[in-house]
């Protein structure tokens, strides 16, 4: 007997296509008028995006797309937190992890900004709303809006003394429903030789410093609106959390303090999370701190990487570590798993920067080399094949010194600094 | 000699054929649960015009297979919600071995019954048919027609350009 679609009744129709992952829905939405009538409802009504986004999409990955710090909490609440987001805002979302899969490397296309007004190299870097962030080595920071136009804008956001180590990106905001809002500030937060954390308000302008250390400043770490730095001889002053507030003028106080470990060398790299702060020292420990209803506990030492660490990400309690002998290692600290890779081995390249944002990862290797990976999960980075490489992006540069990855909208972002004066920057293009 | 008495219900199906249906089967039959006593006190059978027999015989089998499984949890939202949990390969087999015809009878018959569990699965076996194909294919697997015109379909195609591979 042959069954026709449209004898069925439309409920049935409803219940089986919100049983679909977002890809098949888009295509089953172009098959026939009844289902995109149907699909639209599930669309605006049902909130079929935000389950997608749920279903598909590790809640860390989510968050970091969304821009958004997300404090631990039980799947209903999450649900309900999250509905109030509109339906539209999930399917873009979703789009932006998407999209990472369905690129055509081939025809992935560079353009080069030059920095006229800044005369010396990036030192760091970050994508955050389609802007591009520099710090540079003679201590400007820059914002360049309208990347996707190939950075038409060029603004000076601060300019430390000396060179700029380091910087991050966060919003403010603790509750999700604020996250559209103007309540939701843009902060940039960066470290640099001459002593000082600055930060900078991106939404409405506005600036406070950090003055606390007398040297230089490693690396910084934001959670929401929580900042932690750290800096050579900082821990002789304990491991500092702050709290940003944008209310009025820009104001930062000292959230708590966190002791020192016993034995300690000069620290270089620093995470912030929820209810954990990551350090590494420059002979590779790696110490963590947690809190306990709002009381630090004593740093604990998760492990000994033997080797001083160029580049760390943290991602949920999954660590991923650039080792200085051309070693990637990822550990994950809930489980105590812990994978290490001999990129020179596999790739006879020496590694010197790396990124990870959603599911794009990448290594920058020496000779201009960035090899891209496709990651959907701590699953997929514990088995990852760095010898199959979802694409290889080369610059003309002796270094890759610095990696950023971001989106514009319709497609996502690579940003690359070498050791030239400017910057590369990859656009995919469908 | 002691026989054991097994509770049953009686279901005449739309080809007026008359079933006996243990207790135990009958209580995942969510739309029953509130009559269940009835029917046991009474003799004349339920009559539900709108299932087949071949379907009612397929919901008893799927029913007596998944008869010790855990309830699904209370929810107060909708029957969009469904569970993450994959589709087993026997129930995969099962529902599928009849044809497409039969399957859609068994989630009409499923949904008429509130049978939560097999019309979750069962949609979902269906979800699989349309997940990664082409429209068109879609409109090969379920004879779906193409109703947009031109002009409409490329309006939709251009709104979800990031889906494509």
């Amino acid at each position: 007997m042959e069954v026709f679609i449209s004898d069925i009744p439309e409920e049935i129709h409803m219940f089986i296509l919100s049983r679909l992952d977002g890809q098949s829905l888009v295509r089953a939405k172009r098959t026939c008028k009844m289902w995109a009538c149907l699909i639209e409802n599930l669309e605006k009504f049902f909130g079929i995006w935000l389950m997608c986004c749920l279903n598909e999409i590790p809640l860390f990955m989510l968050t970091e797309i969304m821009g958004y710090n997300q404090k631990k909490t039980d799947h209903k609440s999450l649900i309900k937190s999250y509905k109030q987001l509109p339906w539209i805002f999930w399917r873009e979302i979703y789009a932006e992890y998407k999209r990472a899969f369905t690129i055509e490397w081939a025809k992935v296309k560079m353009a080069d900004l030059y920095y006229d007004q800044a005369h010396s190299v990036v030192t760091s870097l970050a994508i955050t709303d389609g802007k591009l962030l520099t710090g540079h080595e003679d201590g400007s920071v820059f914002c360049w809006k309208n990347v996707a136009m190939e950075g038409l804008d060029l603004n000076l956001v601060h300019k430390h003394q000396r060179r700029v180590t380091c910087m991050a990106v966060t919003t403010t905001c603790t509750d999700v429903s604020e996250l559209l809002s103007s309540k939701c500030h843009t902060l940039i937060v960066t470290g640099s030789q001459d002593y000082g954390v600055f930060v900078s308000d991106m939404t409405k302008p506005n600036s406070t410093e950090l003055d606390y250390y007398n040297l230089q400043i490693n690396s910084v770490s934001c959670f929401g609106p929580y900042i932690t730095s750290v800096a050579n001889g900082s821990f002789v002053q304990g491991q500092s959390v702050w709290h940003v507030s944008t209310e009025g003028s820009l104001t930062v106080t000292q959230e708590s303090k966190l002791e020192p470990p016993d034995n300690y060398s000069n620290p270089v790299h620093v995470a912030l999370t929820e209810d954990r702060v990551y350090v590494v020292e420059e002979k590779g420990g790696l110490y963590r701190w947690t809190w306990n209803d709002g009381i630090p506990n004593k740093s604990v030492v998760i492990k000994n990487l033997s080797c001083p660490v160029k580049s760390l990400i943290c991602k949920d309690d999954c660590l991923v570590c650039l080792l200085e002998n051309g070693e990637l290692e990822v550990t994950d600290s809930k489980s105590s798993y812990h994978r290490k890779w001999n990129i020179y081995e596999l790739l006879q390249r020496q590694p010197e920067s790396m990124a990870w944002r959603g599911p794009l990862f990448a290594l920058g290797t020496k000779g201009g080399v960035v090899y891209m990976y496709l990651v959907k999960d701590i699953e997929d980075m514990k088995s990852l094949d760095l010898t199959k490489p979802a694409a290889k992006l080369t610059v003309e540069a002796d270094h890759v010194n610095h990696i950023a990855i971001g989106d514009d909208g319709s497609s996502p972002l690579v940003a690359i600094a070498t050791e030239q004066l400017h910057l590369s920057l990859f656009k995919f293009i469908k | 000699m002691y026989k054991k008495i097994v509770p049953q219900i009686k279901l005449e199906t739309y080809e007026k054929e008359v079933f006996e249906i243990d207790l135990d089967i009958a209580k995942k039959f969510g739309k029953l649960v509130p009559v269940l006593q009835e029917l046991l006190n009474d003799d004349k059978p339920l009559t539900i015009k709108t299932i087949n027999s071949g379907t009612l015989k397929k919901i008893i089998t799927w029913c007596t297979y998944h008869k010790d499984d855990p309830l699904p949890p209370e929810d107060d939202d909708n029957r969009m919600k469904h569970s993450t949990e994959e589709v087993s390969s026997w129930d995969d087999k099962f529902l599928q071995e009849d044809g497409q015809a039969a399957l859609f009878d068994l989630i009409s018959a499923a949904h008429t019954l509130d049978i939560d569990g097999l019309l979750d699965v069962a949609c979902k076996v269906v979800a699989t048919m349309i997940k990664g194909k082409a429209p068109e294919e879609i409109r090969k697997v379920f004879n779906i027609k193409n109703d947009f015109t031109q002009q409409e379909e490329d309006q939709v195609r251009k709104e979800n350009d990031w889906c494509e591979d």
